[in-house]
């Protein structure tokens, strides 16, 4: 069965095409929800909710465009709900972001396991925009919208998380270097 | 710049895309909703419209009855009845110089008549020898018994109509008596008594008085207003222009005759209201706090300028008394009460570009709100049992927004239907 079938076949609210079509996409959505949501717990009710909305709204997708990407949106909408309403971005000015400093990145002596911590320990703020930009490709404008801020505040936040990831990681360069030396 | 773009592309090539299969009770909860919303859905949706489909079975049930058994035909179909004549009402010829008997008092005699069950009645010649007689003219009861009444005879038993009711058993209104013997001519068939306005309005206020209830499906155009500044959705779009739409509302009307002329009325409507803000940017049409902004609502809507359309559904109950102004076969009533509102559907969508862009519902409405009613009545009678009406009605409503400043919104509807009285 292809995808334009179960699509046809989710519009007529076939319940065995709707399992498949979760079955399909469930482990890289569910993987977006822990990625956007506050707690486990919160990004399984955040899926539940994605996917009742995507079948309810499936007959809104007429076919231009990837449907992958449709639901992406959807999913990551979801999630955003509760920053919607309980987060306070704070509103900042461009020309108050720097610019970050030149920093040799060699990709091999930094670990994945560490990119994930920083981008976790980042404020919510910083790593949703950050997020959003970087992995999901959203422009400013979109991410404004999603978030209903300011393209303005969207921009500086990702300047802020630029910054603080990259000390991090300037930091944890330094310290290797350190006890590497320490160590002779 | 650069900078920037080196950090990006360090994310995006080192931290993978996260899978994770999710807890199987996930999909065990989105199908239970999924099942759930379904049967919702084919349970309230169609509820009020089989509950009008049975109530129009009735009436469509009662209307073929009435007339299948009142066949409507100039060759009445003549059926032997013995009935106790009690009273004579009125009695009418087609020829003048035929005597007309006059009222007379209440006698109890047998008599065995050719009964008609025609609706209407045709005029037709009488050459019958005989007049119309009474008791005091001397003839005897056999000489009356054949005699010839050229005229119609409606009786109305022990003051009751029975208007096209079935002869068995009842009295009977059209009454023509047995032609004497060797009388080829049709009888005497007057006017009936339907066809004049006093007469009509005599069975009438009987079949109000005797089948005091009543039932109509009703239509009508409703056109959905506010009388205050401000705007449903957003006083930011208070200057914005606003217009309603005449949109249609349909239902069951039941009725209670309480006297002749006051009368309570009941049922249940279905009524789409709609409103349009226009001139919207569609950056602001995403901002607005009222509406719960759908996740899925803000991709592919372009800049812009749009129109932010309001479409709501209510099930009303209205409770309104109609008093009769004029009572006769075209009447004028009076309408006062008020009603429930019950919020069905509550939609807002931004139409730019030629494209529809639902958005979301309003959540400043309240769920249950209520209205003060206040309008006309106009009837016209076909017959004692079935009338049409049409009123117009203006609907102030009291509640239906939550905290919303200089807001009057209101509803004038044209409602209309055939009644059916029982």
């Amino acid at each position: 069965m292809n995808l334009s079938h179960l699509i046809a076949q989710c519009k007529k609210k076939d319940r065995r095409s709707q399992e498949k079509l979760y079955r399909l996409f469930s482990g890289k959505f569910f993987g977006l929800c822990l990625k956007y949501s506050g707690s486990y717990e919160q990004a399984k009710d955040n899926l539940q909710e994605s996917f009742i909305k995507i079948f309810e709204n499936i007959f809104q997708f007429n076919g231009k465009g990837s449907f992958e990407g449709w639901m992406t949106r959807i999913v990551i909408n979801t999630c955003l709900r509760e920053y919607q309403t309980n987060f306070i971005f704070q509103e900042y000015e461009d020309n108050h972001i720097q610019e970050p400093d030149e920093l040799s990145l060699d990709e091999d002596e930094i670990p994945a396991e560490f990119l994930i911590g920083i981008i976790e320990e980042l404020p919510d703020q910083y790593r949703i925009v950050f997020n959003l930009y970087v992995f999901e490709n959203f422009a400013h404008r979109e991410i404004a919208d999603m978030l209903k801020i300011s393209v303005g505040t969207s921009k500086s936040n990702l300047a802020r998380a630029r910054q603080n990831l990259k000390e991090k990681i300037v930091t944890r360069k330094h310290e290797l270097k350190r006890k590497a030396n320490g160590g002779k | 710049m650069e900078e920037n773009r080196k950090i990006d592309e360090l994310f995006r090539k080192k931290v993978p895309l996260k899978e994770e299969t999710p807890p199987e009770e996930v999909w065990n909860v989105i199908s239970a909703r999924l099942s759930r919303q379904e049967k919702n859905r084919r349970f309230f949706l169609p509820i009020w419209y089989r509950i009008a489909g049975i109530a129009a079975v009735f009436v469509l049930i009662f209307t073929v009855y009435k007339l299948w058994e009142r066949p409507i035909n100039n060759s009445p179909s003549l059926e032997n009845q013995t009935v106790e004549k009690n009273d004579i009402l009125q009695n009418r010829e087609s020829h003048p110089e035929q005597s007309v008997p006059k009222k007379s008092e209440i006698k109890k005699e047998q008599f065995q008549f050719k009964t008609q069950t025609a609706a209407t009645a045709t005029a037709a010649k009488s050459t019958g020898s005989g007049k119309a007689k009474t008791s005091t003219n001397g003839m005897t009861r056999e000489e009356e018994r054949s005699s010839v009444s050229p005229a119609i005879t409606i009786l109305r038993a022990k003051k009751r109509i029975a208007f096209g009711s079935s002869l068995n058993g009842r009295k009977a209104d059209f009454m023509v008596p047995i032609l004497p013997k060797g009388t080829t001519e049709e009888p005497v068939m007057g006017v009936s008594k339907f066809e004049t306005d006093e007469g009509l309005e005599e069975i009438t206020t009987d079949a109000r008085v005797h089948n005091k209830f009543s039932i109509s499906p009703v239509i009508a155009a409703v056109y959905y207003g506010n009388f205050g500044d401000g705007n449903a959705l957003d006083n930011k779009l208070a200057d914005n222009r606003n217009s309603g739409e005449i949109q249609t509302a349909y239902g069951i009307s039941v009725g209670y005759q309480v006297s002749q002329r006051l009368k309570v009325r009941s049922g249940f409507n279905n009524i789409s209201l709609n409103s349009n803000t226009q001139n919207v940017e569609n950056s602001i049409a995403l901002n607005v706090k009222a509406i719960d902004l759908d996740p899925a609502a803000s991709f592919g809507i372009p800049e812009g300028i749009g129109n932010l359309n309001q479409h709501l559904v209510f099930l009303e109950i209205p409770l309104e008394v109609e008093y009769a102004l004029v009572n006769k076969r075209f009447g004028i009533n009076i309408i006062t009460g008020a009603s429930t509102f019950f919020l069905k559907e509550n939609k807002t969508t931004l139409i730019s570009s030629g494209l529809s862009h639902p958005l979301g519902p309003a959540n400043n409405l309240n769920k249950t709100s209520f209205s003060a009613n206040l309008g006309l009545g106009f009837t016209y009678h076909f017959s004692p049992k079935f009338y049409f009406t049409f009123d117009p009605i203006f609907k102030y409503q009291l509640n239906m927004y939550d905290n919303v400043q200089d807001l009057q919104p209101y509803h004038f509807g044209v409602y209309s239907g055939i009644h059916f009285r029982f």
